[in-house]
């Protein structure tokens, strides 16, 4: 069973639908209690960073997840998701993200660049993970957003370039980001979400 | 690098037959009516099977927001595995709300795109690649020129707000005339925000001029059910012409 986090403005219908889709048992939770057993936990998003961390302190989920990932849960972040694996954001500076990664997400800047970056880019894979079995180390994934998280040697385990470098995949141990949207990403996508399912 | 886009636009109006009220989908000549395609949901599945960047699904709609369209958008999200952009007669916070909650990813404004209240309010709760503001404008619109026409657009303020402007002359939907590129140049200077055109498309080369022109994405939809070449063809031969464009998954 895959838990996927319900905040308002995300779009964990789409990931409901997208495991669905592949016949793998999910379901989408609002509350801590709901998460007090997952092995397996989701959290999509799109919008505003400070929106999302503010629906994990007043549904009082933060400290939950930080413990179900200290206990070994899988987790993994998508889009938003990934961004609040860091500790912050330039996007809401005042607003904490979950601390996994030592990291701040930064604005898109310069002249040339248009933003968001928005539309299908190119994922260089640096070396080979779990969730990646199947892809190629060059695929390509379908993004949306207007602030990243910085190469980080530790983690970044996908680079992508848009004006910089930045991380498209993070991984520490049991948790993974995507910047990218995994259930809009056609079959590449549906390939890391199956793997995710799989995961041991 | 970021790869330009082909989008399929379907459009779809509410029919009374077979069954009472149900949606179609639609080719449109000048955004009227033109031809009753079929089935709205038959044809995101085969246009996502077909290595599109992205679907465009817009409810035509003049009048006020139809609160069973969203049930089509959750119907068609089941099977979606690609990005969605939803439009049609979004005017308040409320219909967007219940779009996205149907799965969409963007939504298209375009009558109300003057309406700060409504911009802001998807800006801040969604991020602004979820909002897609779309001119639609005909050629007697620009009958006091093309640079009197956009220092209005700018003038309505809402450039900051917008994650994409997508400009499609109606004049020229469904004509096959070529896209009308003249407000490319000056929109582009005033937004940061990609820019996707639309309407008026019947070769590749007209697809190839759109991204000449600097160009992020490009909406087809007639040309779609006219051509005989497939997209992963018409893909292809876009990049042979020096076009930064997917030919794989």
């Amino acid at each position: 069973m895959i838990d996927i986090i319900g905040s308002p403005s995300s779009n964990a219908r789409a990931v409901y639908f997208a495991f669905l889709d592949m016949g793998i048992d999910c379901k989408i939770v609002k509350e801590a209690t709901e998460i007090s057993n997952s092995k397996k936990i989701v959290l999509p998003g799109v919008g505003a960073f400070g929106a999302l961390s503010k629906f994990l302190y007043d549904s009082r989920l933060y400290e939950p997840l930080q413990l179900r990932i200290a206990e070994g849960a899988k987790m993994l972040g998508i889009c938003l998701g990934m961004q609040l694996l860091s500790e912050s954001s330039e996007e809401y500076p005042e607003c904490k993200g979950l601390g996994i990664f030592k990291n701040r997400c930064k604005k898109f800047e310069g002249d040339d660049l248009r933003v968001p970056h928005t539309g299908w880019d190119q994922v260089s894979v640096n070396s080979q993970h779990e969730l990646l079995r199947g892809l190629s180390s060059d695929f390509s994934a379908f993004f949306s957003h207007s602030y990243y998280f910085p190469v980080d040697k530790n983690c970044s385990l996908g680079i992508t370039e848009y004006g910089v470098e930045f991380s498209s995949i993070v991984v520490k141990d049991n948790v993974v980001g995507l910047q990218f949207h995994p259930e809009r990403s056609q079959s590449n996508g549906r390939k890391i979400l199956s793997n995710f399912a799989d995961w041991k | 690098m970021l790869f330009k886009r082909l989008i399929p636009k379907i459009v779809v109006e509410k029919h009374d037959s077979p069954a009472p009220l149900i949606f179609k989908s639609i080719l449109t000549r000048a955004y009227e009516e033109f031809r009753v395609v079929g089935d709205p949901i038959s044809q995101v599945k085969i246009q996502q099977s077909n290595l599109v960047d992205e679907i465009l699904l817009v409810h035509r709609n003049r009048g006020l927001f139809d609160y069973t369209f969203p049930d089509l958008v959750l119907r068609t999200c089941e099977y979606l595995n690609t990005p969605l952009t939803v439009g049609g007669a979004v005017t308040e916070p409320s219909h967007a709300r219940i779009l996205f909650e149907s799965g969409a990813d963007k939504i298209v404004i375009g009558r109300a795109r003057s309406n700060f209240a409504l911009l802001e309010w998807i800006v801040s709760n969604y991020g602004a690649q979820a909002l897609v503001i779309s001119i639609d404008y005909s050629g007697d619109d620009l009958r006091f020129g093309v640079h009197k026409f956009c220092e209005r657009e700018i003038s309505l303020g809402y450039m900051s707000f917008a994650g994409e402007i997508a400009l499609n002359n109606k004049s020229r939907d469904g004509s096959g005339a070529g896209v009308d590129l003249s407000l490319v140049e000056t929109l582009q200077g005033t937004t940061r925000a990609p820019i996707v055109v639309g309407c008026g498309v019947s070769s590749v080369e007209h697809i190839a001029d759109c991204f000449r022109a600097g160009c992020d994405a490009v909406t087809l939809s007639t040309f779609l059910s006219q051509t005989d070449q497939s997209i992963k063809q018409i893909r292809s031969h876009i990049s042979t012409l020096g076009v930064n464009i997917r030919t794989r998954n």
